[in-house]
């Protein structure tokens, strides 16, 4: 009752962006968020308030969302590119 | 033909996508009328303030805080428990993890939502971002659930990019093909493709494990880092931890039971599968009773005035009911279940599991509740708590809502990873095999 | 010296307060002055039976023995004015803070109402605006409000400020006048009420202040001293009574 899949088929264009829109999406969100630690890191040193606490919380949140960023992004290119 | 058609067993993950069952609409009206009584209620506080709630002076904390904590601590049961299975290559998690890991991502954001509800000017809410202070516990929570959100988001995507290229393939043309096109990032199942799936799989579990402690641990950071009686603990942070596993798990059961009799998946939860989880929440009982051993015990032992006047409260005072209620629910009724063979069956496991997710709501309310109304000022008067119509119906809408999202995501995806199931069909046997062989004594098994 | 909460130790002013609780009759009129002078809104029978009236200033009674060798002591807690608050170290987003001059301050326009303050205050003197008390008051009663003070919108977290309206002022005079504050002319509302003259205020940087003087009293205590959060708010405790 379906139409078999033709794995040759080519994907519309618009599959494609909204795909780019989704990844980028991601990336902004992610680097967003990487971007708002750095902002409470700067706010605290600027009014010395515990600068210590928030460059502690700044050395795992980074790194995590870094990583976050760049798990997504190799998903999404390794199988994108991974296909036949 | 696709293998999906081909092959009987799996037809049933697809059914429930593609035709509705008779009871979804009305399952949705009734869970959507319940959302919308609570999001009325929200407004009506909204409007109103948070004096239409049954909150007061020394108790400044109930039932949202309570909820916060609780669905927080539900939210371990996915992706910690699917990220600890898959690592250690337990071969019956496969019809698991899925309907695991969507317990966390819905629970995370209902969880994160009770915060909202508890602040008095929720208008305000941009200043966490704005003006946030990384000394407040509160910024940690709020760093770590986001965190643990989007991790476990991309954890629950990840493996699910196969099943979702399955129904690509099965979709009609029209925005539904779209959507599964997109998502399913052009997977054929290419030996490359498999390749980077696993690794990122592996990645994403291996970094979830840290991340949903740090979650649990933060939340208890919130009270432990206050100088209040029976808060100021550093057993807290594990405590809490433990009791989200504990509760975590049997939220699991009874998800996992309701979807086997509603999507019919008998064929994939077994009574194995509840007899397996069964054991691992008699080992979170004990853990957790252990925990609340030693915390209480350490609080009267001390016999500090302020922390005693707590602990008399919970023990044989106003707030006797909730942790008699939590110590019968916690411990007694579930070891009785669980730890006799015979009644570790589906029923059992999900009477358990229900006495369990009382007691822990009861263990979490006990925790936030008598320790405000017993404050170290005890020339004033003893606090009093009890919640009107509004925070009851933000409660069932919290809960109605996580339903709700379940009942969404049941109609876009399948519950169980088709792509793990069919991988442990086919591969499991040899998968066993050669790792029994590499640790079995006098097999000649030599490691290069 | 960095404080452990990251918050300097003032080198100026430092106001406090010394209450001697043998002067206190307990008759009230510093809450009663403390509401008039903070535009403190009474609240509705509703609110007031959950208990969620707001008295920056409370005289807590306390009841010593069983009856008949029965005997009430008053105890006016205001707000402790920590040196070592545990209520601003948890504020999420700086609407509390210890100012420069040793006096804890809540930004009424910032604060998310999280209330995590109030739960980490081991005092229990931050109150929270339930409803929009304001609203509830008679016309007449926001028709003399005082200027000085801002009035609470619903769902905010406020506090003693040690009158800070008052510092303000003084401190704008003095600035006119090109000269330094002088001594007593920071006064807080509760000490110009109190009627047995039990309320102490000033600086306790100043060595030649009543306050400083009297902190160092043998009878001085701190309420909850052992937690270390170190408040400006100083008792004198009462004298062995021989009815």
């Amino acid at each position: 009752m379906n139409p078999p899949h033709n794995p040759g088929e080519p994907e519309s264009p618009l599959v494609f962006r909204l795909q780019i829109a989704l990844l980028s999406s991601f990336v902004l969100f992610a680097s967003g968020v990487i971007i708002w630690v750095g902002r409470l890191l700067y706010v605290s040193w600027k009014l010395n308030d515990t600068f210590s606490a928030s460059v502690f919380i700044a050395l795992i949140a980074v790194p995590v969302f870094s990583l976050l960023i760049g798990v997504y992004n190799y998903v999404f290119w390794g199988i994108m590119r991974g296909g036949k | 033909m696709t293998e999906i058609q081909k092959n009987e067993h799996d037809a049933v993950l697809i059914r429930s996508i593609f035709q509705t069952p008779s009871w979804y609409w009305p399952a949705v009206a009734v869970l959507g009328s319940l959302v919308v009584l609570g999001f009325g209620a929200y407004l009506f506080q909204f409007f109103l303030g948070l004096g239409e709630t049954g909150l007061n002076q020394p108790v400044t904390w109930g039932f949202y805080i309570t909820n916060f904590v609780f669905f927080i601590g539900i939210s371990h049961a996915g992706t910690l428990i699917s990220a600890i299975l898959r690592l250690s290559q337990t071969e019956w998690r496969r019809p698991i993890t899925r309907i695991a890991e969507v317990i966390t991502v819905a629970v995370l954001g209902i969880g994160g939502m009770n915060i909202l509800l508890d602040l008095g000017r929720p208008d305000r809410m941009l200043n966490m971002i704005y003006y946030g202070r990384y000394q407040s516990p509160l910024l940690w929570d709020m760093t770590s659930i986001t965190t643990y959100l989007t991790a476990s988001s991309v954890y629950l995507f990840i493996p699910m990019i196969p099943d979702i290229a399955i129904l690509r393939d099965l979709c009609p043309p029209g925005p539904r093909k779209v959507f599964y096109q997109v998502l399913a990032l052009g997977w054929q199942g290419t030996p490359r493709q498999e390749k980077v799936l696993n690794r990122a799989t592996a990645i994403m579990a291996i970094m979830v494990i840290p991340i949903a402690v740090s979650v649990h641990t933060v939340v208890a950071f919130v009270f432990s880092m206050t100088l209040q009686p029976m808060w100021h603990s550093s057993i807290f942070g594990p405590y809490f931890v433990a009791g989200a596993l504990f509760s975590g798990v049997a939220m699991l059961l009874i998800v996992m039971a309701i979807l086997r009799k509603v999507f019919h998946l008998e064929d994939y939860l077994q009574p194995i599968h509840f007899n397996y989880l069964g054991l691992l929440l008699l080992v979170f009982t004990l853990f957790w009773t252990y925990f609340t051993f030693a915390e209480y015990l350490t609080a009267f032992y001390g016999n500090e005035p302020d922390e005693m006047r707590v602990f008399w409260a919970k023990w044989d005072g106003p707030w006797a009911w909730g942790f008699w209620g939590m110590v019968i629910c916690n411990f007694f009724i579930p070891v009785i279940i669980l730890s006799i063979n015979r009644f570790r069956t589906i029923t059992g496991t999900v009477i358990a599991s229900s006495t369990i997710l009382i007691g822990m709501w009861l263990e979490r309310f006990i925790i936030v509740v008598p320790t405000l109304a017993n404050p170290r000022q005890h020339r004033l008067p003893t606090g009093s708590y009890w919640p009107t119509w509004v925070e009851f119906s933000l409660m069932t809408g919290s809960f109605a809502l996580f339903a709700l999202f379940y009942l969404v995501f049941s109609r876009f995806f399948p519950l169980v990873s088709i792509h793990e199931v069919r991988e442990g069909r086919e591969h499991s046997d040899d998968i066993a095999l050669e790792r029994i062989h590499r640790y079995r004594i006098g097999n000649g098994y030599i490691k290069e | 010296m960095e404080q452990p909460h990251g918050e300097k130790k003032s080198t100026g002013h430092r106001w406090g307060m010394v209450i001697d609780l043998d002067k206190c009759s307990g008759c009230g009129a510093c809450e009663v002055a403390c509401m008039v002078e903070n535009n403190i809104p009474f609240v509705e029978k509703g609110d007031y039976q959950r208990s969620r009236s707001i008295s920056w200033m409370k005289v807590v009674p306390e009841t010593e023995g069983t009856f008949p060798e029965v005997r009430t002591k008053f105890m006016p807690q205001p707000c402790m004015q920590c040196d070592n608050p545990p209520c601003t170290k948890v504020c999420p987003v700086h609407a509390t803070y210890l100012n420069p001059e040793g006096i804890v301050a809540q930004v009424y326009w910032r604060c998310i109402g999280c209330r995590l303050c109030m739960a980490a205050c081991p005092y229990t003197v931050k109150y929270f605006n339930w409803h929009n008390f304001q609203q509830a008051q008679p016309a007449a009663m926001t028709q003399y409000a005082n200027p000085d003070v801002s009035l609470r919108d619903k769902g905010v977290v406020e506090k003693c400020t040690f009158c800070h309206h008052r510092l303000m002022k003084v401190k704008d005079q003095a600035r006119l006048e090109n000269r330094e504050i002088r001594p007593g002319e920071y006064t807080v509302a509760c000490q110009d009420n109190c009627p047995s003259k039990a309320i102490f205020f000033g600086d306790l940087n100043d060595p030649h202040s009543e306050v400083a003087r009297l902190a160092d009293n043998l009878r001085a205590f701190r309420l909850m001293d052992e937690l270390g959060t170190q408040p400006k708010v100083i008792y004198l405790a009462e004298r062995k009574r021989h009815d």
